[in-house]
Formats: structure tokens, sequence, C-alpha cells
């Protein structure tokens, strides 16, 4: 299994096989389209617990690719870190009001 | 004989039906997504980064108010009512449900169109010049050729599984608007002396991590051995591009490790065993495929119209749009209409719903039915008369259609980026709209004149920075956008890849970079009428970096 190699905090996201839209784990293994209730773990078990869950029998027809992505724990709830993942959570950045 | 077959709709509804089943059994289970991938990719269907994205086929950019239409239907029913207009004469849906697939093709199969071959490693959509049939300085219409290409290509058995994917752009005008030179094979149709028609062939262009000007490998292929030649292209590419590394594996690759005159020798060995043969085109078979590119019925018309010259005269913005968006038609009477896809601030390439119908309502009445999608991410009336310009460019304008800058400074073409890409290092279409904002005013855009940014978001270089006059390529500096510019490439028959600037900007800095370029040209140029391209000739890219760096 594709061990970590993140290192901080982490959630799982992956695209919701119908939709394609974004989604992220909790840790009872069912999605949500808001990244600020994801579940995130630091301790490396608990990481691939999370990710073995994602990518467990079920999860096959409900999401693509799942995958680790650092978060950060912020008062509202997880946030991503890198700006392609802040991206994915929030949707384009571009303006459509011209 | 080669056999060219109608339009096979019977095999386009067979596709769709095959698609069904495999999405069917990929939401049940019962295909993984490792199996399903290769699957819907042979369907145009892409995973990005917030919803599955469609790439629909418009072959050599052309497309009827029917079709038009039908992908208006589209983006207002399944998608978020915009499509997007991409650098390969394509459209692009982006927010699209995997489970509504197989009806959105089944939709497009209504009207003679698919998403076959926008995907993989198999020889995709042939472009062609968007002035195609209309053009005053076109020799030939690239478009009948471009079709026999496309029907041969299309799911041609060998040539599936390429060690990479090849892309083939034609021109029938000296002036290249359809870039062949940065593609696979580039074919300029044209006339000898005796005016028998011959093709100049380029082959080994591309732009991505490597890019390449293509050499030309013949310069007097006759019109019956297009095919031959070409499939003897393929298939010492087939057998020789290299499969080892992907990095390496175009053909542009096998030109420059192998040399033009070794390739040049294979490609002729391989042409002699299959020249007259199956390939060849009889000019009946090609007078057959002309027939269907046959000129509308152009009225016979006064070279020049008062209802035009009044309207120039009268109304300054309607002078604007003429001015910029206008190109001479090779029919008295006539002239060809460049539609915008860049109005001050908005991604380029992207059109409404409500945008798409009313081009197709314009373009019914008022250009044949015909409409061209420019790999420039415009749309194109190619035949409008004088006379009905000035209720044309009203049309127009009531939609936000009418922004006159066709090839200014504005006028830019930027990839989907880290806003859609799964792929992308760092966003371009923000950097586009910012840049067009910051040059909003039209009376400076017209003043710097011709001058094309073209905004890619990685190395894959789909915004063709590497043949912007400026150049701004997307790269992550350890978690952060950083825009490297590149500057004198050009996509046309003077093709160049742009040289490196020096080091990259932060996002905060490009706009003033690409600000501060324009202005060091303004400073150096000996008059309006030397362009940006040109004083970059003249005088090379130190000046440009001693006013970017030096004095910074
Ligand atoms: S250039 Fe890169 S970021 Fe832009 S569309 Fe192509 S692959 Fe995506």
């Amino acid at each position: 299994m594709a061990k970590s190699r993140l290192g901080g905090l982490q959630a799982v996201t992956a695209n919701d096989l119908r939709s394609g839209a974004v989604v992220f784990m909790r840790r009872d293994g069912s999605w949500t389209d808001d990244v600020r209730l994801a579940d995130a773990a630091q301790d490396p078990v608990e990481v691939e617990r999370l990710i073995e869950l994602a990518r467990s029998g079920r999860n096959a027809t409900l999401v693509v690719d799942p995958v680790l992505i650092e978060v950060a724990a912020e008062a509202t709830g997880v946030a991503p870190i890198r700006l392609r993942e802040k991206i994915r959570a929030a949707g384009p950045t571009v303006t459509f009001d011209s | 004989m080669y056999r060219y077959d109608e339009f096979d709709s019977a095999f386009v509804l067979e596709r769709v039906a095959e698609f069904r089943d495999q999405v069917a059994r990929r939401l049940n289970g019962e295909l993984t997504e490792d199996q399903f991938k290769p699957l819907r990719l042979m369907n145009g269907v892409y995973l990005q980064l917030h919803a599955y994205m469609l790439r629909v086929a418009i072959p050599y950019g052309v497309l009827s108010s029917r079709q038009l239409r039908k992908l208006a239907y589209i983006a207002r029913r399944y998608d978020r009512d915009y499509g997007h207009f991409t650098t390969r004469q394509n459209i692009q849906f982006n927010w699209i449900k995997l489970a509504e697939m197989p009806d959105i093709l089944a939709e497009l199969a209504e009207v003679e169109m698919h998403a076959i071959q926008t995907s993989g490693n198999c020889i995709r959509n042939v472009t062609a010049d968007h002035f195609a049939g209309a053009a005053a300085d076109e020799v030939i219409d690239p478009r009948p050729y471009a079709e026999i290409l496309r029907q041969w290509s299309s799911l041609h058995p060998e040539f599936t599984f390429l060690p990479r994917k090849f892309k083939i752009a034609v021109t029938g005008s000296p002036h290249d608007r359809a870039a062949i030179q940065v593609h696979d094979i580039g074919l300029e149709a044209k006339r000898d002396s005796a005016g028998r028609v011959r093709f100049a062939v380029w082959v080994g262009g591309g732009q991505g991590r490597t890019p390449m000007i293509a050499k030309k490998i013949r310069d007097d292929l006759p019109e019956s051995e297009l095919l031959a030649y070409c499939e003897a292209i393929l298939r010492v590419y087939n057998l020789e591009g290299r499969r080892d590394n992907k990095y390496k594996a175009r053909i542009k690759i096998l030109v420059h490790e192998k040399g033009l005159d070794d390739l040049a020798d294979d490609v002729e060995l391989e042409f002699a065993s299959i020249r007259g043969k199956s390939l060849d085109l009889p000019a009946a078979e090609i007078a057959k495929i002309e027939a269907y590119f046959a000129p509308p019925p152009f009225d016979e018309l006064p070279a020049s119209s008062a209802i035009y010259d009044v309207a120039v005269r009268t109304d300054p913005e309607f002078a604007a749009f003429a001015r910029q968006n206008l190109a001479p038609h090779k029919i008295n009477g006539y002239s060809i209409v460049t539609i915008s896809l860049k109005p001050i601030g908005a991604p380029p390439g992207d059109a409404t719903s409500a945008q798409m119908e009313a081009i197709a309502d314009i373009a019914a009445r008022y250009s044949f039915d015909e409409i061209r999608v420019t790999h420039e991410q415009n749309l194109v009336l190619p035949h409008v008369r004088l006379d009905d310009l000035p209720v044309v460019y009203a049309m127009l304008a009531s939609t936000g259609l009418a922004t006159p800058n066709a090839g200014l400074v504005t006028d830019i073409i930027a990839c989907p980026g880290l806003d859609y890409c799964s792929l992308a290092n760092a966003r371009s279409i923000p950097v586009a709209q910012r840049i067009s904002e910051r040059f909003a005013d039209s009376s400076r855009q017209s003043d710097i004149g011709e001058l094309k940014i073209k905004i890619s978001g990685c190395i894959n270089a789909c915004g063709h920075h590497h043949v912007g006059h400026i150049g701004i390529l997307g790269v992550d500096r350890k978690g952060e956008e950083f825009y490297q510019i590149t500057l004198g490439g050009s996509a046309d028959e003077n093709c160049a890849i742009g040289e490196i600037v020096g080091p990259g900007f932060s996002a905060d800095q490009i706009v003033d970079a690409i600000e501060q370029i324009v202005a060091t040209y303004l400073e150096l140029r000996d008059s309006p009428r030397e362009r940006f391209i040109d004083v970059y000739r003249r005088v090379g890219v130190k000046p440009f970096q001693e006013s970017l760096y030096v004095n910074a």
C-alpha cells in the first residue's frame, strides 16, 4: 500500500464516481463535499487506516482515486493547504461576471 | 481505392450504446476504475479537478447552426450553461455527470457529432484554417483534404495505439492561420506552375515540454498521393517512435534524433511500397468530397457597400469593430467576421448557451449557416455580406459578443489551468482575466496593435505559450504559482519558439511584468506600424530583459 510521505495532518479526498464532484472522507467512511467536515489524522497508523478505508470494497462504486492530502486544523474545521487542493475544495477561482 | 463512406452514424450510435453499457457496469461495480478509465477516455470523457469533462470533436472547426444549437442545449441541460472552446478547435464541457454522459453522446450523434479521437494515442481531430473557403488570400480550400484525412484517420486500425498522440493541421493559404509548423504533420495545399494541387508537408512540429518547429519533408507532394504519404509517415513513426519514455514519444523527437534526411529516406521507402495502390486518391473521389464544401450561393455584389461605409463613418464603435474583427473575403461584397470570445475580464474561450444560440441564429440568417471555431478560442462567421455587417454587429453587441479586440493584447489564449485541469501547476484563466482588465482601454489596445499573449498552466502547453508573441507558462515553485515569460514566439508561416526572458514572476507581479514589456515595445518601435513581433525580431530579447530586470 502506498505509504503516506506527507507527514503532517492528513485527510482523504476523492471525486464522486457519479458526478465527479470533489469529496472528502469522514472517519466512518462516509463522504462529504464540505472539506471542513473531513476527518483528519496525523498518527501514521491512523492515516493508513483512513486511506485503506477509502480504498476498500464499497468505495469502488462511490468514488474515484482516493488520495491523502495535507490539511490544517482550523477553528472552522479541516482546511486544505496546497493551492490545488484549495481550488478543488472551493471551486474555480475564475470570475464570471465581467 | 480508399472508400469514403458518408459519416457513419450507425457506427457512432453503436459506440454510444456500447458506452452506455460500460457506464452502467462501472456504476454497478462490474468494471473497476482501472478497467473503465481507458474506455471513458476513448469517448472523450476526462476526470478533471471538480468534475468530469467531455471534449467534443469539431472536425476542422466547422459547425452548422444546428450543431451549435445542440452544443448550447447540452451546456444548458447538462452543464452550467456554458461551454469552453479550446485551442484545438474543440469544445469542452466542464461539469458533466458520468451517468448523463451516454445521453449527451446520443444527443451529439443526432447532429453528426461525437467525442471519438479526442483523447488517447491516436490521430486526433484534424484542424484547419478557420477562414477556409472564405479568406481572400486562400489558394486552395483545405477542408476537403482535412475531411479526407479525417475519414482516413478515423479509427484507423493500424494507428489507434501510436507511441503518442498525433496531430495534423491543414492550410491552403500562404499566410498560415492553422499553425501547421507546430503540428506532428502540417500540410500546406498550393498550386504548382501548371496549376495542379501540391502539398508542402511539414513533419515533427510540436509544443509541450520540448517545443520544436516542424521540418519540411516534401514540397511537391501530388494531391493523389496525400494519404499514401501520410500513411508512410505514420507507419515509420509507429515503428520507430519511442515507446519507452512518454516525453520522448512524439514524432518531433524521432525527427530530432534521427535527422530529417534519414527519416525522409525511411518514409520514401515505405511510400514506395504503398503508393499507387489502395490509398491513391483519384480525382473523381476528391471532386466528390469537394462537392460537400462547394461555396455557398454567394450573390454577385459590388466590392464596396454604401450601407457599410455609412456605418463606419457614423458609428465609431462599429468602426472599431470593423477595423479589428473583419478579414477580407475572397468574394466581392462579403466579409469574414471574428466573434471574440474574449470580452474584457472574462475567461477566454467560454460561451454561454444563450450566446451560442444567438450566434447560431445570426449564422443561419447572415452567414449561410456556417460557424467556425478558431484555435485562438474565438468563433467566426465566414461569409457575411458587407451590407449586413451593421445589423450583425448590433446583434452580436446585444449579447456581449462584439468586443473589438481580435488579434490585440486582450485577445488572449489561455488553457483551463489549475482552475479545472488535473495536470496544471498554476492558474491560467485568472491571469488572462487580470491582463485583460489592465489593458481594457480600447484605444490603448489599438495603439499597441497586434500582440498575441498565450498562457499555459503547465509545460504541456495547451495554451500555446511557446508560440505567443508573449508566452506565459505557469510553474509551481515550492507550492506557489510562478510565471515564466517567453518572448518572440509565433505560430504563423514565420514560426518561432519564444525565448525565455529570465526568472519567473509571482502571480502578483506577472501583470506588471507584461505591462512593462508592452511599455518597452512602445518605446522601441519605429512607428505604430511596427508590430511587437517585428520589434522583437529587430532588437532581440536584450532590451526587454534590461527593462524587466536591470531597472527593477
Ligand atoms: S497546459 Fe497543462 S494545465 Fe493547461 S490544459 Fe494543458 S495540461 Fe492542463
